[in-house]
Order: structure tokens, then sequence, then C-alpha cells
């Protein structure tokens, strides 16, 4: 049973979906980065955290002190990651601020603005503006942190790192799901750019015993090169190393092959003349509404698929290409 | 003494300004887009993108005007007001409490605003001279002058901002203490002072149109200020005309009768077109007399030559009043930086307008006494000797 070509088509159909799905997380990764969706997401997550009235925003304290606006990558343009040592460290210094009072006044000698500020022992200030902090659920949180920590700045800015920590994971998984949505519409786009077909690819697959044995061959070597493709460098090192030989069942030049003209007629028309002519052997072939139909579904499908993101396909293909390995060696 | 004095610029950006802000300044529904727009990072910067493209001078004006309203925080706007001048030029940063103005709320309110000032003002301690915003809604009367006071004695700030124009009388009870702070510590207050710019957009409640119940000296209030028709004959229910009865010079009559040596600067000089009328017949209803009237009668008012500047045609009228001994000692040099990127970049404006002066009799003793001279007879107070 497992000498069936089940396996090798398998393979070959998640290999093509990873690769698919690479290429829709870059199309992706770049929209999200020329918008920052991942800086604003976070400061809207950050802002449900550590809330904010009319009084204190502490979201925005947090943005505008010097150490996160240091993260920022570029100038004016909020940052898309706070590490969680950092985190802790501004929490502390931003709550220390509200235990030390400080003054801004002329001296009258110099005619000069000094800056004194009445500083004390840091677990004391950190203390005393705990306690000069609004009535607030974080209030509530952080004291608890600094009771359970027995008092010491140091076990509180341990508990307030592995507080974000957590809140952190979450905040991941919600980016995640939020980019489900314009996952979906990119992979529906690329796939009817580029005729990637699900009931067609697994058609093809299937009774193409050649084409599926080249793919699982590239998918194979694909395995054995890359073990991480989390890391978008790793991607584009693939698609670099990309072997263009390989006749992957996508494309519109499949639909022309299906309309008969022959290759060579196809690559002698232009753009335009071959979108009609696909056009033209949909609307002429018997039941086409039912074709279209057929061909929109195997468009959207392709592009649910592809939300499932890279990472989930190449987990895939590493479990299948060792299955296969391990049903190889048995027999 | 190398330094010059901007006695007149905002810092603050779109987060601190409430969601219908922009309807003071576009139409409604150009202004509910723009703001949707621009409450989104790329938005920014594809509206910035897109103005600056469009080859026409007024277009790439609106494109700077809000690339500098837009910017991340308040740290950076003021970098970019002083990468205008030289080092030590200092400037009057003039906060706004927009809180009340009736048109919803803020990303970030006033208090954060202030939050952000004050770090402006520690990390530029001596270049950057903050203005505290009062506003009578804000607190009762002894909250509004401790806050306003806190701030002037203790964080470096160096005076009072009020905006009538938002939705409150000059001479409203709640303003009291502040004055009498004010006058006290002679502590320098500025005004709004036109009929243009941001104003309220709330609902005119009936209270608003009868001002002499707001003032707490209405026993001496002249017979025509207890009725609609005060100071103007005007429609009532549109905001933008209405404001103006909050502006209004003779409002500070009012105030000053009581409190006569308040330091006060009258902005803008009423804006050009109340200039222009000054130059007619009719020249007493121009807002510009009145305030040069004010100067005459009372020791320490003020007028800033901010935003008219930018207008080439009135360059004669603003030397005029400069070069006029009984208001010249009174008239300071402002901007209304980032307001007049709207009209001219800042380096031009300032070279503009210097050149116009140096080219005239005296013209660089006249720009010393606005830049210099008189900001700092107007920033002196009890707790800030320039």
């Amino acid at each position: 049973m497992f000498n069936s070509p089940i396996i090798d088509f398998s393979i070959s159909l998640i290999f093509l979906f990873l690769l698919f799905s690479l290429l829709v997380s870059w199309i992706m990764e770049f929209i999200a980065s020329r918008f920052n969706r991942k800086g604003r997401h976070l400061k809207k997550m950050l802002y449900a955290l550590l809330g904010g009235d009319d009084t204190i925003n502490w979201t925005s304290r947090l943005y505008n002190h010097p150490l996160i606006e240091s993260l920022s990558v570029k100038y004016n343009r909020i940052t898309s990651y706070i590490p969680e040592d950092t985190f802790a460290e501004v929490i502390d210094d931003l709550i220390v601020e509200m235990g030390r009072d400080y003054t801004i006044k002329q001296d009258p000698d110099t005619g000069e603005y000094v800056y004194k500020e009445e500083k004390g022992e840091y677990g004391q200030d950190l203390k005393k503006g705990l306690t000069n902090m609004p009535d607030s659920d974080l209030k509530r949180t952080f004291q608890m942190f600094y009771d359970q920590s027995g008092e010491n700045f140091e076990g509180f800015t341990k508990a307030v790192k592995n507080w974000y920590k957590e809140y952190m994971a979450r905040v991941n998984h919600t980016y995640g799901r939020k980019l489900r949505k314009p996952l979906i519409i990119i992979g529906c786009i690329i796939a009817l750019s580029f005729n990637i077909d699900f009931f067609h690819i697994t058609n093809r697959l299937w009774v193409d015993a050649n084409l599926r044995e080249s793919i699982v061959v590239a998918a194979e070597s694909f395995h054995d090169k890359y073990e991480d493709i989390n890391s978008l460098e790793l991607s584009k090192q693939f698609f670099k190393d990309y072997d263009n030989s390989l006749d992957l069942p996508i494309g519109w030049g499949e639909e022309v092959k299906k309309a008969k003209i022959g290759e060579e007629a196809y690559y002698e028309k232009n753009m335009f003349q071959r979108g009609g002519m696909i056009i033209s052997y949909y609307l002429h072939a018997d039941s086409c509404w039912w074709l279209i139909l057929i061909k929109l579904m195997g468009f959207l499908t392709s592009g649910f698929i592809v939300a499932f993101g890279a990472p989930f396909w190449f987990d895939l293909l590493k479990k299948a290409v060792s299955f296969k390995k391990i049903v190889k060696s048995k027999s | 003494m190398n330094h010059i004095y901007n006695c007149h610029t905002h810092i603050f950006n779109i987060d601190h300004a409430p969601a219908r802000f922009l309807q003071g300044f576009a139409a409604k529904r150009i202004a509910n887009i723009a703001w949707a727009l621009l409450q989104l990072p790329t938005g920014r910067r594809i509206a910035s993108w897109l103005l600056s493209r469009v080859k026409n001078p007024n277009v790439s004006k609106y494109a700077s005007f809000v690339y500098v309203g837009t910017m991340k925080s308040q740290n950076h706007v003021f970098r970019d007001l002083r990468s205008n001048y030289s080092k030590q030029d200092r400037f009057v940063i003039l906060s706004l409490n927009m809180d009340f103005m009736g048109a919803g709320k803020a990303n970030e309110a006033y208090a954060h605003q202030i939050y952000e000032l004050k770090r402006v003002k520690k990390n530029n301690l001596n270049t950057c001279l903050p203005f505290y915003s009062v506003d009578p809604r804000a607190g009762s009367i002894y909250e509004n002058a401790f806050m306003a006071r806190d701030h002037i004695e203790n964080k470096g700030f160096a005076g009072i901002k009020i905006y009538p124009a938002l939705g409150f009388y000059p001479f409203d009870v709640d303003m009291e203490e502040t004055y009498k702070f004010a006058e006290g510590y002679n502590v320098p207050i500025m005004t709004h002072c036109t009929r243009v710019g941001s104003y309220y957009l709330g609902k005119i409640t009936p209270e608003m149109i009868k001002p002499a119940s707001f003032c707490p000296h209405a026993s001496n209030w002249p017979k025509s200020y207890d009725t609609v028709d005060f100071p103007l004959k005007k429609n009532l229910t549109k905001n933008s005309l209405f404001c103006d009865y909050f502006s209004h010079p003779y409002n500070y009559a009012r105030v000053l009768e009581v409190y006569p040596d308040l330091k006060i600067c009258f902005a803008h000089a009423g804006d050009d077109p109340e200039i222009k009328k000054a130059r007619t017949v009719e020249s007493h209803e121009s807002w510009f007399t009145q305030i040069k009237y004010l100067i005459e009668t009372y020791p320490n008012v003020y007028t800033d030559i901010s935003f008219t500047l930018s207008e080439k045609d009135i360059f004669e009228d603003l030397y005029e009043a400069i070069a006029d001994s009984r208001y010249g000692h009174r008239i300071l040099f402002g901007t209304d930086y980032f307001m007049t990127l709207m009209k001219k970049k800042e380096k031009p404006l300032v070279n503009d307008f210097r050149r116009f002066l140096y080219s005239k009799p005296d013209g660089d003793k006249l720009w010393y006494a606005i830049t210099v001279k008189n900001p700092e007879t107007y920033l002196e107070s009890a707790f800030y000797k320039p």
C-alpha cells in the first residue's frame, strides 16, 4: 500500500503549495512592512494591555521613551518589535519617573535652566512610583508583581518581563490570524494570475507519473537543504537556487495547451491574444459555465490552502518526506 | 546676545488633535476623509507623497504641513522646527488644550500632550520655552490656576496660552485666579486673536449667547454686552462665525479693566484681512486697530506677527506698525510654525520678512527689536529672566 503513488502524490502536492505559500508570504511580508502592519498591531495590542485614559496614556509614554524610539528602524516610524528586556526596563523607568519629582528652574546667576531630579534609591523610587500611579487595573497588576517579588525591584522586572513574554505569544498569534484574510486574498490573486488551480494541479499530479517524480526529487532536495523555512532570507535563497527546468502544472500556458493551439503557436501570440484564446476556449466548450465555475473554485481553494502559511506546509513536507524514507527503508 | 526668539510656534501633532479637528480647515466630508487617511501611518505617507508629486506650489505646501503635522512625536516636530534656525535660537512652544472644542476625542488627550512637551523641555532646556494652555472648562477656578502655576514655577514653562475660539470667553469666571497669578508674577499670556484657525465645533449653548453670564464683573458691563449683538451682529448658528464672539479683542477690555497690568499678547495681529481693513475709513472695526488701541491703553499688551508675515502684501502695514513708536516696542516676532507651512516654508518665511525689514530705514534695529528686545521684555517674569 505504501508503495502506491499516494505518498509521491502527497509530497509533490505539498511541495507545490509550499512554493506557492512562500511566494504569497513574500508578497504579504512586503506589503505588511510597507504599511507597518506589525508595528501598528503591536501598538494596538499594547494599548489593550497597558490601557490609558485622559490622564495617563501608558502606551504613548512607552512609545515616547528614548529606548523604544531608538528601536525604530526608520525615522518617524513606530517599531514593530520590542524585546522583552527593553519593555521591562522602560516600564520600570516609567514607574520610577512617577516616583521622582523634578524641577526645571532658571539659575539666577547663569540665566540657564537647570534640571534637578529628586533621586532616591531605585527600589524605593519604584515603590513610590507604584503608589503614585492612579488607580487602575494596570496598577493592581504591577502592585501584585511587586508584592509577589517580595518588594524586590529585580524580581518585579523579571515578573514584568515574563508577563510581556506571555503576552507577546498572544500578540504573534493574533497577528498571524489577522494576516489570514489578506493572505487568502493575495493567494487568490496569485492563483488567478498564474493559473494555480487546485483541481487542475491534483489532476495533473495524479495522472502524470513523470511530473510527480521530478517534483518529488526537487522536494526531497529542498527538504535536505533547508532546515527552517521561517526565515525570509532562506526562502529568498531558495527562489534564487530554484531549478527553472521543473515543469510545474501551473501558468496559463497549460490552458492554451488544453485549448489545443500547440505550444509554438502559444509563444507566437502576444499576451492579449493568448488571453482571448483561453476565454474563447472556455466559452465555446460544452457546459462552459460549469467549467468556469470549477476553475474559479480551483483558484479559491488554492487561495484558502495557501493561507495556512509556508511554515505549515514546510512542516508537512518534512513529515511526508521522513515518512517516505521510513517506508522505503522498511520495504 | 546672539539668539533670536520665535514667540509663536506649535509642535503638537495629529495624535493630539481631536477627531473632527480638520473640519475647522476644510469642508466636512473632505475633512473626514483626510482624517481617516491620516490615522494610518501609510495613509500619512501616501498623502504626503501624493501632495508632493503634484507640481503646484499650493499643493506642495499642504504636503509639508501634512508631513510635519503627522510626525511621530512632538520631539520630532521640534527637531524639524530647530533645523530651520541657528542652534541658540529660542522658541515659545504653545500647547493647545483641544479636549473641550467639541470635535470628539483625540488619540492623546491634553494631559499627554503636556507630558510629551515636558520631555521636549527636558531635552532642550534653554531653547524650548513652552506655554501652558489654560481652558476654563478643564477644571475649577483654582485647579486651572494651580496647574498653570505648577508648570511655570517648577517645570520650566514660560507662560500661559489661551485660545478662546475653542469655546470660551476670556473673561470667564474660571480664568480669574489664572489672571491674578499671571498679573502678580508678570507671567506672559498668549491669546489667539483672529477670525480664522481652529474653532469650537460643539453645540452653541444658550449660555454662550449671553456672555455676561460668564463674567464675574458684569456689574460694570456695558448694556450692549448683554445682548446677542455683542460684540458684533453675527450668525448665531454657524460655529465658524459665532466663534468670533469668543476671540474678539473687545472681550479683553473687560479683562484688562480688572487686571490692567496683565501681560498679554494678541497673536497674529488680528490676521491679514483685519490689517488690510485697518487701512480704510472703517478702521475702527478692524481687530488690528482695536489691538493697537489696547496696546496704547495698557502697559503690557503685545501683539505678534505670526502667520500674518506669510502675506507679502501686508509687509508695509507691519513695517509701519513696527516703526511706530507707539506700538513698535510691543510687537513680537513669531511664525506660527507649522501652521504656516500651508503658506510658506519656515526658512523663506523668516528670510523674506527679514530681507524686507532690512531694506527699510533702521531695518536692522527693527528686526532686533521684534526678535530679541521685545520678546525679552514680554517673556520676563518672576520665574524667567531672558
